[in-house]
């Protein structure tokens, strides 16, 4: 594998998305108007911008369950650890999945697989450029959130087991987060391809729309979760309370209460592994079909 | 045809869902040789030169290039040059960016300078070559695409409709340029739903309705066919009224 080329490309597919995703509202309306200065300048903005958004979002992430904690502070430490375990889940994965549906819009519309697939580069090449490119994208933020997610379970429960789960649930989230971005946004790209607009203005606008109930989305289910919370407390047996968004932590507390919760527990963590593994199987295949799209096509010589 | 081809394609065949846009399409390029597919738009030419570089998966057939199977062997890759008919550039970046990336994935030396500069010279790119891509003209576009197709002095060539957009200088620079790759045993393989271009510029005719290769034959005895049975003389209505458009 040729480094120096891996890390040259990532860095031009990385620029290119970060250049796509940032323009994209305004679909290149008014950018071949611009001077020769102002379309230099624009993309030094655009880079500032994006690294602004890197840093805050990175904020945010490192954030987000410390916030949940607080909010979950007045229980006992064994329901707000569960709490927290579960809302902040589902906050990151709300959060990447609005992150990463806006940016893979950009990954077709780059043309990842045409520029990919023009150049003599081995499949092993273009995967690791693949691979870094998103490592550049979401690295530092989901690092951020892995990292504070359990040095706060540390400190609440002093257990480094559940610390250590805690990082497989981690990246379990920032696995479904990327799936249900690459769907939606393959979904949304193809849908604006198949005429989802007569014009620019109306895809602009569209585009426009859904950027805003996306960034809305999580806000909302933010408030879901505790509002569910704040009902599910109130329940009797423990174990099932927490049981569908976090089956992982519960099951070490429904192993002293009773056969009944453990095997409840047991099935929930039946049910992520298979969705983990049907996602994992997806974005394999996603990232091969960008790869190469002759996978499966004999060719003779 | 010459008993080693540069480029064979065998019984292939191109599904987009339920439609078939390439059906059972079989051709060789030989040494020396441009073969122009001929047809209407949505023939299924575009789906076929995407196939032989990799761009489309096809679902049947088989491909060779310059010998190598090219899902296997990434040299195949240098033996081509593409120019798409969409060009498939990077809008963030400038020409110049491109050429260097291209030089060093490719493999391609401080030999090559000289015809770079060439090139970009020819074409008449040198005041656009460090304005980022997504400023240039559809025109702008195509040229920087063929300067990256031909860096590499591939074997041969993948052009799809390479004139639109082109002004009168750089067709005509593209047109000598095909002949000296022409004139070296190498090859060109061409897309074209202009029959007069076919005409001029290739020595092999295929053509291409409804994903499938109607007939094949030489420049010469193409046009006299086309013009002989009656559903070839739809086509060539179809396709003279599309010169005439174009022409416009």
């Amino acid at each position: 594998m040729r480094g120096k080329i891996v890390g040259s490309l990532a860095n031009i597919l990385y620029r290119e998305l970060v250049f796509q995703s940032t323009t994209l509202l305004r679909l290149g309306g008014f950018l071949k108007d611009m001077s020769d200065t102002n379309s230099s300048e624009l993309l030094r903005k655009i880079d500032s911008a994006f690294m602004f958004n890197k840093i805050f979002s990175t904020i945010l992430f490192a954030t987000i369950p410390w916030l949940y904690l607080l909010v979950f502070a007045a229980h006992t430490s064994s329901i707000a650890i569960r709490a927290v375990a579960m809302s902040s889940s589902i906050a990151v994965i709300s959060l990447l999945a609005f992150l990463e549906s806006l940016n893979n819009i950009g990954v077709y519309m780059i043309r990842l697989p045409e520029v990919l697939n023009l150049y003599p580069l081995s499949e092993k090449e273009k995967l690791f450029s693949i691979i870094i490119m998103y490592s550049k994208l979401y690295g530092v933020q989901v690092t951020s959130f892995i990292l504070s997610s359990t040095l706060v379970y540390v400190t609440v429960t002093g257990n480094p087991v559940l610390a250590s789960i805690n990082v497989v649930i981690s990246i379990l989230c920032a696995v479904y987060g990327l799936t249900i971005a690459s769907i939606m946004s393959k979904g949304f790209y193809y849908f604006l391809l198949n005429g989802g607009g007569r014009s620019r203005y109306f895809v602009s606008s569209v585009l426009g729309f859904l950027a805003v109930v996306m960034i809305m989305w999580p806000i909302v289910l933010g408030n879901i979760i505790k509002t569910v919370l704040s009902l599910v407390t109130f329940m009797d047996n423990m174990a099932i309370r927490l049981i569908f968004p976090n089956p992982f932590f519960n099951i070490l507390e429904s192993l002293n209460l009773e056969l009944n919760s453990f095997l409840i527990d047991s099935m929930g963590i039946l049910v992520y592994v298979v969705l983990a593994y049907g996602a994992l199987k997806f974005m394999y295949r996603e990232l091969t079909s960008l790869i190469n799209p002759w996978t499966g096509f004999k060719t003779q010589v | 045809m010459s008993d080693n081809p540069l480029l064979r394609v065998t019984d292939l065949v191109i599904r987009y869902g339920s439609f078939t846009a390439v059906n059972k399409v079989s051709f060789q390029l030989a040494p020396g040789n441009v073969y122009c597919l001929l047809g209407p738009n949505g023939a299924g030419k575009t789906s076929t030169m995407k196939a032989i570089v990799g761009l489309v998966k096809p679902v049947e057939g088989s491909i060779s290039i310059c010998g190598k199977n090219p899902s296997t062997d990434i040299d195949a890759k240098n033996c081509i040059g593409y120019v798409a008919e969409d060009p498939i550039l990077i809008e963030s970046l400038t020409t110049r960016e491109h050429i260097e990336f291209a030089a060093t994935v490719r493999g391609v030396g401080k030999e090559s300078e000289e015809w770079v500069n060439y090139l970009i010279k020819a074409f008449d790119f040198t005041f656009n070559l460090d304005k980022p891509v997504y400023t240039l003209s559809r025109g702008n576009k195509q040229k920087a695409s063929l300067i990256l197709a031909l860096m590499h002095k591939p074997k041969i060539l993948i052009l799809d409709e390479p004139f639109t957009g082109l002004d009168f200088q750089s067709s005509s620079i593209l047109k000598n340029i095909i002949e000296d790759w022409k004139r070296s045993r190498n090859g060109v393989l061409m897309s074209t739903h202009i029959l007069e271009i076919a005409e001029k510029i290739c020595t092999r005719v295929g053509v291409i309705i409804s994903g499938r290769l109607i007939f094949e034959d030489g420049t010469e005895n193409v046009k006299a066919r086309l013009l002989g049975e009656d559903k070839f003389a739809k086509l060539l209505n179809e396709l003279t009224s599309n010169t005439i458009l174009e022409n416009k």
